[in-house]
C-alpha cells in the first residue's frame, strides 16, 4: 500500500512516498514554494511517482501538512506539523525526547514521551528572529550561499553579538557591525548564535536527551552547534531534516488507512 | 464599537498607543462621544489592578472627565499569627488588608451618596448583592453543565459572552438575569437531548484570560476542541458575595478576591483546581499585545500548570485583529488537540 506525505513549508514543499507496510520511503521531492501551492504539490508528487514507477491510482492516501496543508486539494486529511514532525523524528530516532524544528518562517520545539507522543510544544511564529528567514537575509546581505555559511562560521575567531530583538533591526546592527570591522565570518557566527539563543529562551529548562534537529535550517552547517552550545545538550540533526515532516505526514497518512 | 470606528487611532494620537491593552478603545469612545453616554463621574481602582486601565483613567481625567480614585492593594498571604479572613474562590488575605478594601469601599460609597444625593443604605446594598448572587448563581449552573456535558452545550463564544454579563450585567441586571435563565433553559434542554456544539470525544480546553477579537474564540471548537473551563481574569466575579457578613466587608472580601490583585501563583492554583474539577485536558494561555497582566502572567501560570499537572499547554497572541494571524492560531489549536487526543492513545 502506498501512502504520501505531502509538507506544505514556507520556502518548500516537500513529498514522501511510503510503502507502508514496512514504512520504507520509495522516493521523496522537494521543490520551491510558489503561489499555485496546490499546482507545485501536484506537479512534485507527480514527479516523485513518476521516479519511483508508481500510478498515482495505486496511492492509498495522502496527508498533508505544513502552513499550506489546507490548501493541497489531493490530500485525504490535513494533521499539522508538529504531529507530523513527531511521527518522522519518532520514526528515525525512536529515543528522540526533544525536537528543534526551524524552518522559513518559525520555529517549534516539541517534547516526545517514549513511543513517540507529543507531551507538549511551543511556536514561534510571529518574530523571524529565531527563524531560518535571519539567515536567508544575512547571507543575502553578506552575498553568500547558505550552504557557506559553515565554512565561514568554523573561521569566525570572535562571534559578534546580535543584541536586536527583530530582524528588520538586526539587519541594520549588522551593517552597523560591518562598518565598525567586524568579520563577515564573525557576524554570520553571532546570527547563528542569536538564532539558538532564540530557541533555548523558547525552550526555558525543558529540554531532556536526546534532543533532534530538525527542518531546512539543520541543512545549514554550524546550527546543530550553535543550538547545542546554546542548550547545553548535545543536538543530533535528523536524516534528511528537511523531509521529517513530509515523511511523518506519510506514516500517519499509513496509520490513517490501515 | 467596530474596529472601524477608528477609536484605536483616537487613543493613539492621545499618547495610550499599541503598548497598552486594547481596552484603551474606551478612551477613543470618550472623545467620539458616539458610543455611550458620557458619564459624569468615573471610580476607578489604582493599586493591584489593571494598569492599564488606569493609565487610561488618568489620562481621561486630564481630559476633564471626573474620576474617584480607590486604592487595592495587592493581596498577600496572611503572616504566621497574622488574623486571616477566607475570601470568596479560596483564597485568604490578612484581616488588615480587609479593613483597608473596606475603608476604601467606604469612600466610594460616601462619594456616590454625595453624588446621587441620597444615602445608599445597607438594606440597597444587601438588595444589590442578592441580585448579584442570583446572577453569579445561574452562571456558575451553566458553566458547570457546560463543562461537564458530554457534548458542550454552548460554544466557547457564546460562554465568553456569558461570563461577561457577571461583570456589568450590561448596566440591566433585571434584563441580565432574564437573559441567563433563558440561556439556562437552553443549556438544559440541549443536555436532556444529547446534543452539543462538540463531538463527544473533544478534547477538553481550559482557556486562560481574554481575547481582543473574539471571533478566536470559535477557532476552539473548529480545531476539535471544546471548553472546559475558562479564567477570564474576573473570577472573584462569578464567586458568590459573602451574604452572611456585613455588607461592606462583603464587599471588601469580595474585591480582594480579584485574580489581578493577587499573583499568578494564585491564579495557577485556582486554575489547577478548575482544571482538575472540569476534567480539561491542556491549557490554552491567550495574551492580549500590550495588556500587562497577560504578559508576564501567562508564562508563569502556564509553566505551573505543566509542573503541577503535567497537561500541555500552549500560547496564543491575540490581537484586536486577528486575520492575518489566523492560520497560526489556527495550527497551534489544532495542534493541542491532536496532542491531547494522541496522548490518550494506549
Amino acid at each position: 500500500m502506498i501512502c504520501v506525505g505531502v509538507d506544505a513549508g514556507s520556502r518548500t514543499i516537500k513529498v514522501v512516498v511510503l510503502e507502508s507496510h514496512g514504512l520504507r520511503v520509495l522516493g521523496s521531492g522537494v521543490a520551491d514554494q510558489g503561489v499555485e501551492q496546490n499546482a507545485i504539490a501536484r506537479r512534485l508528487l507527480q514527479a516523485v511517482l513518476d521516479e519511483c514507477g508508481i500510478l498515482q491510482q495505486d496511492v492509498r492516501a495522502i496527508v498533508a501538512t505544513g502552513y499550506g496543508r489546507k490548501l493541497i486539494t489531493e490530500a485525504d486529511a490535513s494533521i499539522t506539523e508538529i504531529s507530523c514532525q513527531a511521527a518522522g523524528v519518532s520514526h528515525c530516532l525512536p529515543q528522540a525526547r526533544t525536537v528543534i524544528d526551524i524552518g522559513g518562517q518559525d520555529s517549534k520545539l516539541l517534547h516526545l514521551a517514549a513511543g513517540g507522543s507529543i507531551t507538549d510544544f511551543s511556536m514561534n511564529d510571529r518574530c523571524a528572529a529565531g527563524t531560518g528567514r535571519f539567515l536567508e537575509v544575512v547571507a543575502a546581505r553578506m552575498g553568500v550561499r547558505l550552504a557557506g555559511l559553515g565554512d565561514m562560521v568554523s573561521r569566525s575567531s570572535q562571534p559578534a553579538v546580535i543584541s536586536s530583538m527583530c530582524v528588520v533591526f538586526a539587519e541594520s546592527e549588522i551593517i552597523g557591525l560591518l562598518a565598525q570591522g567586524a568579520t563577515p565570518e564573525d557576524i554570520i557566527a553571532g546570527v547563528q548564535a542569536s538564532i539558538a539563543a532564540r530557541v533555548a529562551a523558547m525552550a526555558g529548562r525543558r529540554v531532556a536527551p536526546p534532543v533532534v534537529f530538525t527542518g531546512g535550517v539543520a541543512l545549514v552547517p554550524g546550527m546543530s552547534v550553535a543550538l547545542g552550545t546554546a542548550l547545553g545538550e548535545p543536538v543530533a540533526v535528523a536524516p534528511d531534516p528537511q523531509l521529517t515532516c513530509a515523511l511523518g505526514a506519510a506514516i500517519l497518512a499509513a496509520r490513517k488507512s490501515s | 464599537m467596530e474596529h472601524r470606528d477608528g477609536l484605536l487611532q483616537m487613543a493613539d494620537a492621545l499618547g495610550i498607543d499599541d503598548s497598552f491593552c486594547p481596552v484603551r478603545a474606551m478612551l477613543g469612545a470618550f472623545v467620539s462621544q458616539s458610543h455611550f453616554p458620557i458619564p459624569e463621574l468615573l471610580i476607578c481602582s489604582v493599586g493591584a489592578t489593571c494598569d492599564d486601565l488606569s493609565a487610561i483613567a488618568q489620562r481621561l481625567e486630564h481630559l476633564g472627565h471626573p474620576v474617584f480614585w480607590w486604592e487595592i492593594p495587592h493581596r498577600r498571604a496572611p503572616d504566621s499569627g497574622e488574623p486571616a479572613v477566607e475570601l470568596p474562590g479560596g483564597y485568604r488575605a490578612p484581616g488588615a488588608q480587609v479593613a483597608f478594601v473596606q475603608g476604601e469601599l467606604g469612600r466610594v460609597r460616601r462619594a456616590l451618596e454625595s453624588f446621587a444625593g441620597r444615602v445608599l443604605t445597607d438594606d440597597a446594598l444587601k438588595a444589590g448583592i442578592r441580585r448579584a448572587n442570583r446572577i453569579r448563581h445561574v452562571l456558575a449552573e451553566i458553566r458547570r453543565k457546560v463543562f461537564t456535558a458530554p457534548s458542550a452545550p454552548l460554544p466557547a463564544l457564546e460562554l465568553l459572552i456569558a461570563e461577561m454579563l457577571a461583570i456589568h450585567f450590561c448596566s440591566d441586571p433585571v434584563e441580565c438575569l432574564a437573559v441567563l435563565e433563558d440561556l439556562q433553559a437552553e443549556v438544559d434542554r440541549r443536555v436532556q437531548a444529547g446534543v452539543g456544539v462538540s463531538e463527544t470525544d473533544a478534547a477538553r480546553l481550559f482557556w486562560l484570560n481574554p481575547v481582543a477579537d473574539l471571533r478566536v474564540m470559535n477557532l476552539l471548537e473548529d480545531a476539535g476542541g471544546r471548553v472546559c473551563g475558562t479564567e477570564f481574569l474576573f473570577s472573584h466575579a462569578l464567586d458568590p458575595i459573602p451574604d452572611s457578613i456585613p455588607c461592606m466587608e462583603a464587599l471588601a472580601r469580595s474585591a480582594l478576591a480579584d485574580p489581578m490583585a493577587g499573583s499568578p501563583a494564585d491564579r495557577a492554583a485556582r486554575v489547577c483546581r478548575d482544571m482538575q474539577a472540569f476534567g480539561a485536558e491542556a491549557l490554552v494561555v491567550s495574551r492580549i499585545p500590550g495588556a500587562s497582566h497577560c504578559a508576564w502572567e501567562g508564562a508563569i501560570i502556564g509553566q505551573m500548570i505543566r509542573q503541577r499537572l503535567g497537561v500541555p499547554v500552549v500560547e496564543v497572541e491575540v490581537p484586536p485583529l486577528t486575520d492575518s494571524i489566523e492560520p497560526s492560531v489556527r495550527t497551534r489549536l489544532e495542534a493541542l488537540v491532536e496532542t491531547v487526543k494522541g496522548g490518550r492513545l494506549p
